[in-house]
């Protein structure tokens, strides 16, 4: 049941805006978006099931349909360790859904078992009517389309990373599903029916010999000046910098947003979840969040917070504590 | 009369090879101003949409420079009242422009005509924007949008009017680039 | 389906100019926007004001010709004002239909103006048929573009299944990136065609002319591409940008480069397709009136049985490349 701000008093509004900020926060890590050997994947895996706060771990192949037979066989393992863990295990499915492959791709993932998170509008369709999660792929700007997709069985969206904090709490404000946030990580900027890891070596998709599998957080571009700017992950494009919303995790909280979402990169996920759950228990604040991800992060790849801020992705805000 | 005579003075020492380049500028600014004021009258009121599309810019103002003119043409957009002027190169302060207009006359006149693809002769190299891209891509929106069938149609509704005189400004920018060619190769 | 109805052209119409350019070489529906955020080719000095767009509809109705306003932008939390306002406009103007992405919109659209043609645009990122069929049932479009991803192949197994109509691109700048799941532009701007609705808008573009001559096209502070004393200008499209990996410099994502699907032409007909699409509200009367006319008598001469000829156009097509992108399996 919610009032508007009008009709409430000061003491009641702070009152709501201290429940918001202490109310249980829920911590999920993302989609795997490298191309990693399966065995070094599953252990990564056993691993957050046994020592990592996150209580919900997406699994499932959200890049590429061509690659998904090499972890395949041990899905089951991975979410079997999960469960033991007292840990939810999420199917996250294909972003981009091209051609009759990638949709028997996405239609056999729909099929599974447990919880599903839609990243295209295909698999929307392919799960109406059954309790689903949909991924920060599907674009959702506005409050009518949280309560449409709602409607048709979401019940946790986790919301595009172009959003300003504003439009988050706007949002968040209308919808009947729960709202995750992603708060780091390689930020996915764009994706193409291309593969352009394979072009990076001057081949094409069919043709691939699994070239992804080489760079295991993605392969960097820089500009013609020498710049870091993005990097690639098969067909999709990411940004070179890091996300990292540590800084502004009390805001969003406040704003409505029950979950945060982080991107497993190349770097101790267990000690960054870790970091993240303290951050949300209040256990430490955020210059010290930031100042344990600056040494668990390499040197070489900057942090950025643009797009929460209204500013272009790329943007560092620097935040007084909130 | 008087003012034919000094008109005519003006242009004369202009066009003596050995007066200093921001000289000649000045003279022919002033020679050109007066015409120049008329035809962004008749523009606006032959093309009001045109200075319109240019309004949402921060700072309407654009400058046109051609290669073999020691003079710039400036385009202040203002709906209610646009302006052209010509200023000496020399007299030519950037930093109150929103965009530069770099080229040939004749591949200006291109420009202006909007009869040849803007996006095409800026790629080509032919003319050489800075500044605001912003401004430059609205103000070739705008006259693209103008529907112009010649330079002469910036003022005069098209028939055999607008026809001669786009003629005579061919002919007239024809001389100017063999006097610039002229200049350049002593 | 039959192909009894008759395939339509659409063309770009990005100033009144260029619809009657366009109206005049042969196009059967115009396609444009109004001048604000609504549409994804927000760019200054271009589209039509409310007053210019009755009058639009007015010249394009009595030549015969459809016309089209593209809403394909996704509307901002909190303010979903201007896309009402867009839609109930187009509405209330008598557009032929009006081109969607968002789902917001096209529930506003469904619910307050049942009687308005809805198009899904590219914008909508839908090219499956469960996609498809999510907005068919949900807001009664009639039409889907396309994107210029799938292959010829592809589109021949997917039309007849596919409950609406089908558009497809034929001409025009290729979008290596999936549209509507953009955010590279709003990465280093903070205006993407979803927030905003322009890609590399120019108010962050600045050309750099170098002591040596050479030309440096920036997007924001980050340099996009370098031409050299006589190479030709590019806009800093990022997709299109020269990149350095692994020590190389190369268009490590696409080169600047034009679909011309004419070749296609014929087996895109025998797959089922409705309507034809040209790119390009950005560009100039020039543009519209050579590739209209062009597409014109390829569609005409392919209708009619006859192998489309492959005109000149490659001085018209960006970088001056022309490619059959994504409809060959190639490309991918």
């Amino acid at each position: 049941m919610k009032r508007s701000a009008a009709t409430t008093r000061p003491g009641t509004r702070a009152r709501r805006r201290q429940t918001l900020e202490t109310a249980a926060a829920g911590l999920t890590l993302g989609p795997l978006l490298h191309n990693w050997p399966a065995e070094k994947r599953r252990d990564f895996y056993f691993r957050i099931a046994d020592e990592s706060p996150f209580d919900a771990v997406c699994l499932g192949e959200v890049v590429c349909s061509k690659r998904a037979h090499q972890f395949d066989p041990h899905l089951g393992e991975v979410a079997e360790r999960l469960r033991r863990a007292g840990k939810t295990a999420v199917h996250s499915s294909l972003a981009l859904v091209t051609g009759a492959r990638d949709m028997e791709f996405v239609r056999s993932a729909a099929a599974r078992e447990g919880t599903i998170e839609a990243n295209d509008l295909a698999a929307v369709e392919l799960l109406r009517g059954r309790p689903h999660h949909v991924g920060p792929y599907v674009n959702v700007y506005g409050e009518d389309t949280v309560k449409l997709l709602s409607r048709l069985g979401a019940t946790r969206i986790c919301l595009p990373i172009e959003l300003s904090a504003e439009a988050v709490a706007a949002i968040a404000k209308a919808s009947p599903a729960e709202i995750e946030v992603v708060v780091f990580g390689r930020i996915p900027l764009a994706m193409s029916v291309r593969c352009f890891h394979a072009r990076s070596r001057g081949r094409r998709k069919d043709t691939c010999r699994f070239v992804c599998g080489e760079d295991a957080d993605g392969l960097p571009i820089g500009t013609v000046e020498g710049e870091k700017f993005l990097a690639i992950a098969g067909c999709q494009v990411l940004s070179h910098a890091y996300l990292n919303l540590a800084g502004e995790v009390a805001r969003l909280r406040r704003a409505g947003a029950r979950r945060f979402r982080v991107l497993p990169q190349a770097a101790d996920m267990v000690a960054i979840g870790s970091t993240f759950r303290r951050l949300l228990d209040g256990a430490i604040d955020a210059k010290e969040a930031q100042a344990r991800l600056r040494t668990l992060t390499p040197r070489a790849v900057g942090f950025i917070n643009g797009f929460v801020h209204g500013q272009p992705g790329e943007a560092w805000i620097q935040v007084r504590a909130a | 009369m008087a003012r034919a005579i000094g008109l005519t003075r003006a242009v004369g020492a202009a066009a003596r090879r050995d007066t200093a380049p921001m000289v000649r500028g000045r003279l022919l600014a002033l020679a050109l101003s007066p015409g120049l004021a008329v035809l962004a009258r008749l523009a606006h009121r032959r093309h009001p949409g045109l200075f319109e599309r240019l309004t949402g810019l921060e700072r309407p103002v654009l400058a046109l420079v051609p290669d073999e003119l020691p003079l710039a043409i400036l385009l202040r957009a203002d709906p209610r009242r646009p302006v052209l002027e010509a200023v000496a190169k020399a007299d030519l302060d950037t930093r109150r422009v929103a965009a530069v207009i770099r080229g040939p006359l004749r591949v200006l006149a291109q420009l202006a005509d909007g009869r040849v693809d803007g996006d095409a002769l800026f790629f080509s190299r032919r003319i050489v924007v800075e500044g605001s891209t912003e401004a430059a891509v609205a103000l070739r929106n705008a006259l693209d949008n103008a529907g112009l069938g010649g330079l002469a149609e910036l003022a005069l509704p098209p028939g055999r009017a607008a026809k001669l005189v786009g003629r005579a400004l061919r002919l007239g920018g024809g001389l100017i680039e063999r006097l610039h060619a002229r200049r350049n190769r002593r | 389906m039959s192909r009894a109805a008759a395939t339509e052209l659409i063309c770009p119409a990005g100033t009144p100019a260029a619809l009657r350019t366009a109206i005049d070489a042969g196009a059967d529906a115009v396609y444009t926007g109004f001048r604000d955020r609504t549409n994804a080719r927000n760019f200054p000095g271009l589209n039509f004001s409310r007053e210019e767009m009755k009058r639009a509809i007015d010249h394009a109705h009595g030549s015969g010709v459809k016309l089209f306003i593209a809403v394909n932008t996704f509307a901002a939390a909190e303010d979903p004002g201007p896309w009402r306002q867009a839609i109930d406009d187009a509405a209330r103007l008598g557009a032929d239909a009006a081109i969607v992405a968002d789902i917001a919109v096209a529930d506003y659209a469904a619910r307050n103006h049942p009687e308005l043609r809805l198009h899904l645009s590219v914008q909508a990122s839908a090219s499956t048929l469960e996609a498809i069929s999510l907005f068919r049932r949900e807001f009664n479009i009639q039409r889907v573009i396309l994107p210029r991803t799938l292959t010829v192949a592809e589109l021949a197994r997917l039309i007849p299944r596919t409950p609406v109509e089908v558009e497809v691109f034929l001409f025009g700048a290729m979008g290596v990136m999936a549209e509507g799941r953009c955010a590279l532009s709003s990465y280093v701007t903070g205006i993407s065609p979803n927030l905003g609705g322009a890609c590399s808008p120019a108010e962050h573009v600045r050309y750099e002319q170098k002591p040596d001559g050479s030309l440096v096209s920036r997007l924001g502070r980050h340099a996009i591409s370098i031409a050299k004393p006589g190479e030709a200008a590019g806009y800093p499209t990022l997709c299109r940008g020269c990149y350095r990996t692994n020590g190389r410099s190369f268009y490590a994502l696409e080169e600047p480069t034009s679909l011309n699907a004419v070749s296609a032409i014929p087996a895109l007909l025998a797959a089922g397709v409705r309507a034809f699409k040209i790119e390009g509200r950005q560009r100039g009367r020039a543009y519209v009136g050579e590739v209209v006319a062009a597409m014109r008598k390829a569609l005409d001469a392919a209708m009619a049985g006859k192998a489309p000829q492959t005109l000149a156009t490659k001085h018209v097509a960006e970088g001056h490349h022309e490619t059959l992108g994504g409809y060959d399996k190639a490309w991918h």
